[in-house]
């Protein structure tokens, strides 16, 4: 009864310090949505996949989100047809790569600098690394969830639409031509196949700004219904784990430079905080473990955690998830003890 | 037709499989490497805060922050100190400060050495590993005080005697005969008001503030030579009494308009900035408080304690105290002096009081006499004061001596009697060693120009050093230093 009352107390902390991230997360996404021109937005992105990369784990700056408001963003980043390894750079570096982070890890490690910058050094490089290698596949398909999947190509076809006949106007592009879509009230035309969080107004003609603002709330309501259900799901399990695998236990695993490494790396996917405060919570661990495991703290919680696997799902197929979790996870480690060995 | 393997898996299970690899190769690596080559993660110290520095008075703790968690009985076990400091650890995570119980004894170099302790981590219930050797070193300032010189050559002009090195300097030129000084916190220069030898009688009217250079704790060989600076001139403003801050950045000083004499009171001066008067009330003694923030005045019939800045509001007023004697170093506290006008039944004595920032206001001693100087004890457990006993003996004589006074117990130790009475002010080393003091033969019946004058308006005609060894025990050891000279000043 009493890991059960833990379990619910867990989750509810857990949910409670995610939600307001992630509903800034979708909030940045439906603005994207709305108010930003796709067409501007892959022009200005370097082909380059390497350049890609760094740029995609850069983008953290403009939208200071953690690892839970990541998702919703790079989900939309995704369909506005920006590739894979620019979004997955993105999806690994935002949570720590943005001010906010970098602050609190500073308020945190003021007295350790070298913990600050070589967290935020790690990150950047894992999220690049990453992000070039799944540069490498050049068909979207096989990285992403089908429904993702569909709308992703039909837009990209739209777009390649667009620049063949550039003199064509948007308007006259009408999904109507498309399979499976059918016409809303208000002449909104919507694809069967897609939900609505994924509806692409910039094909309709232009509208008032009070229905834009109804539709950005709109679709605010059904990506927050969406995610919201995987974050709850997530963080049950994430509460459920940290009973029957106390932080306790995972603490006494670290015996040694290289245990205490791992003991951190597998506290931090379990425990599921946030990486705006998950400095304040190492902390206390600053007197019983080394730098090194720390750091990998700092840098491998942001990029996986329990409760935010739920969420990678409904963008990414579970094999993907999986190279991620496992390249990140070597490549944490690999860093970390390399700092360790020579400091 | 559906690839069974797509270019992301090959190139992930590619990728993940070299990882592996180089990760098994790290892991061996340390295993193989040993303990003694560069890819050695032992434990170590990745800090010392006071590697080669240069430790004075107000330093009281240095930082070893190690890599690992250590087993922190085997670094307290183990740490020497050499030559030794007593002092006690206390930890913050792979941190321990060692705070040293009394000040850093000066002119010393000292080596930390730590072998032998062991990593411990929070669950590793076996011995771990023991930590890379290690050895920091830092240097105490030199141990120096200066004086303003009475023979010869020297009459009038600032002296630095670098007890360390047994070395003295003639600070200032001829020209100038000194006052009163007061050195800055780094030792590097000394502040000090002075008057052209030729101004003769009305040098004490015609006072200028200068620094000079030390050059202490600077190893340039040869020395340089002191370099003198101009601080506040006297063309407007005849300049008196003066006190520089902790920090070293502001200088109080008691002024007097030249042409308009009831235009009389503070000013500040700060650095790169026009001098500025603090305020229009008019004020008696005056001291900085140890915060560079406060000034003490004495006004009217109590004190006030005022910010340092230009036209600010008292901040307090103790109308109970008449004289703030000194503040601690580290601004607690302060001894200040009751001269009991409220009290008909202690009327004409003084009493020393005790008061610290927590409201604590304590009576030390009550007596007839003068209380002419106080100082803490680096270590704040006492205090040393110059007072004077009154006897009666027909006529009304002051008799000074040097007195221990225990903070705890207001227990008053007479440590010295001195012969003659005098207006001297005593300095007590930064390190705690002895209080320096110095006994003058004043005359007023030769009229000569270019002697420095002791505050009666009386002409300095001899001098003499002395150094009071402080010591916890009864016995005091004293001694008169072969410099002859006035107003002798520790170096911080």
């Amino acid at each position: 009864m009493v890991q059960i009352h833990n379990a619910f107390t867990l989750f509810l902390s857990l949910l409670v310090e995610a939600m307001p991230f992630l509903l800034i997360g979708v909030l940045l996404s439906s603005s994207l949505l709305f108010f930003m021109d796709e067409g501007l937005l892959i022009t200005k992105l370097p082909k380059n996949p390497f350049l890609g990369s760094v740029v995609g784990s850069c983008i953290g700056f403009l939208f200071p989100v953690c690892e839970c408001g990541n998702v919703p963003v790079a989900r939309r980043l995704l369909l506005k047809g920006v590739s894979p390894s620019i979004a997955i750079s993105f999806l690994l570096a935002a949570p720590t790569i943005n001010p906010v982070v970098i602050w609190s890890t500073w308020i945190a490690f003021g007295e350790q600098p070298s913990i600050v910058w070589l967290r935020v050094l790690f990150s950047l490089i894992i999220a690049i690394f990453i992000g070039f290698v799944f540069s490498q596949q050049k068909d979207p398909q096989p990285l992403l969830q089908p429904t993702l999947v569909k709308r992703v190509t039909r837009w990209q076809s739209n777009y390649n639409l667009n620049l063949v006949d550039s003199k064509q106007k948007k308007e006259e592009i009408s999904p109507l031509l498309q399979s499976g879509t059918f016409l809303l009230n208000q002449g909104q035309i919507l694809s069967m196949d897609t939900s609505l969080a994924e509806a692409k107004p910039d094909y309709l003609p232009l509208q008032s700004k009070l229905s834009k603002f109804y539709r950005f709330s709109d679709n605010v309501v059904q990506e927050l219904r969406e995610l919201g259900g995987m974050l709850i799901l997530g963080s049950a399990i994430a509460a459920i784990i940290q009973v029957f695998v106390p932080r306790e236990f995972v603490i006494s695993l670290g015996q040694d430079a290289i245990t205490s490494i791992l003991a951190m790396m597998l506290l931090s996917a379990i425990v599921s905080i946030c990486s705006t405060v998950d400095s304040f919570f190492v902390l206390s661990f600053a007197a019983t473990f080394t730098s090194s495991s720390l750091l990998a703290f700092l840098i491998f919680g942001p990029m996986i955690d329990i409760k935010g696997i739920g969420l990678m799902l409904t963008v990414f197929k579970p094999r993907i998830i999986i190279y991620i979790f496992a390249l990140a996870a070597q490549l944490a480690f690999i860093l970390t003890f390399t700092y360790g060995y020579l400091f | 037709m559906k690839r069974l393997l797509e270019p992301i898996d090959k190139i992930a299970i590619a990728v993940i499989l070299a990882f592996s690899i180089a990760i098994g190769l790290l892991v061996w690596g340390g295993e193989a490497c040993g303990t003694d080559c560069i890819f050695h993660t032992g434990p170590q110290v990745s800090n010392f805060s006071w590697q080669n520095k240069l430790v004075g008075g107000q330093d009281r703790a240095f930082i070893l922050t190690f890599n690992r968690p250590m087993d922190r009985d085997s670094v307290e076990k183990n740490l020497v100190i050499n030559p030794s400091l007593p002092g006690k650890f206390s930890w913050s995570g792979r941190r321990v400060a060692y705070t040293l119980t009394t000040p850093v004894p000066y002119g010393k170099t000292y080596q930390v050495e730590l072998e032998g302790a062991k990593e411990k981590f929070a669950a590793g219930n076996d011995e771990g590993e023991e930590m890379q050797p290690f050895v920091g070193e830092f240097r105490s300032r030199d141990r120096a005080f200066a004086y303003i010189g009475s023979q010869g050559e020297e009459k009038g002009r600032l002296i630095l005697y670098n007890w360390s090195k047994e070395t003295k300097t003639l600070l200032t030129p001829d020209n100038l005969v000194v006052f009163e000084f007061k050195p800055y916190p780094q030792s590097d220069k000394i502040l000090f008001s002075a008057a052209e030898k030729s101004s003769g009688d009305n040098a004490l009217l015609q006072l200028q503030l200068y620094t000079v250079t030390t050059g202490l704790n600077q190893n340039n060989d040869p020395p340089k030579t002191p370099e003198i600076k101009l601080v506040l001139d006297n063309n407007q403003y005849q300049n008196n009494k003066f006190d520089l801050s902790q920090d070293g950045k502001i200088i109080a000083v008691q002024r007097v308009n030249r042409q308009n004499p009831a235009d009389f009171g503070l000013w500040i001066v700060e650095e790169n900035k026009q001098p500025q008067p603090l305020g229009d009330s008019p004020s008696g003694d005056f001291l900085i408080a140890p915060d560079s923030k406060t000034i003490a005045v004495a006004q009217g019939e109590g004190i006030a304690l005022l910010p340092l800045q230009p036209d600010a509001e008292p901040l307090d007023f103790l109308s109970q105290f008449g004289r703030v004697v000194t503040f601690s170093p580290n601004g607690i506290s302060a001894i200040m002096v009751n001269f009991n006008k409220d009290n008909p039944n202690l009327r004409y004595t003084r009493s020393l009081f005790y008061v610290n920032s927590l409201g604590v206001e304590k009576e030390l001693v009550n007596l007839e006499g003068s209380i002419l100087d106080c100082k803490f004890h680096p270590n704040t457990t006492h205090l040393y004061c110059l007072l004077t006993k009154l006897e009666k003996n027909g006529e009304y004589k002051e008799k000074p001596y040097l007195a221990q006074i225990d903070l705890q117990t207001a227990q008053v130790l007479p440590v010295l009697a001195l012969p003659e009475y005098q207006d001297s002010k005593i300095s007590i080393a930064p390190d705690g060693l002895g209080i320096l003091f110095d006994q003058i033969l004043t005359t007023d019946s030769v009229s000569e120009v270019s002697l420095p004058k002791n505050n009666s308006g009386e002409a300095i005609i001899d001098s003499r050093l002395w150094l009071l060894v402080t010591s916890s025990s009864e016995i005091h050891h004293v001694e008169q230093l072969p410099l002859v000279g006035l107003y002798p000043q520790w170096m911080p």
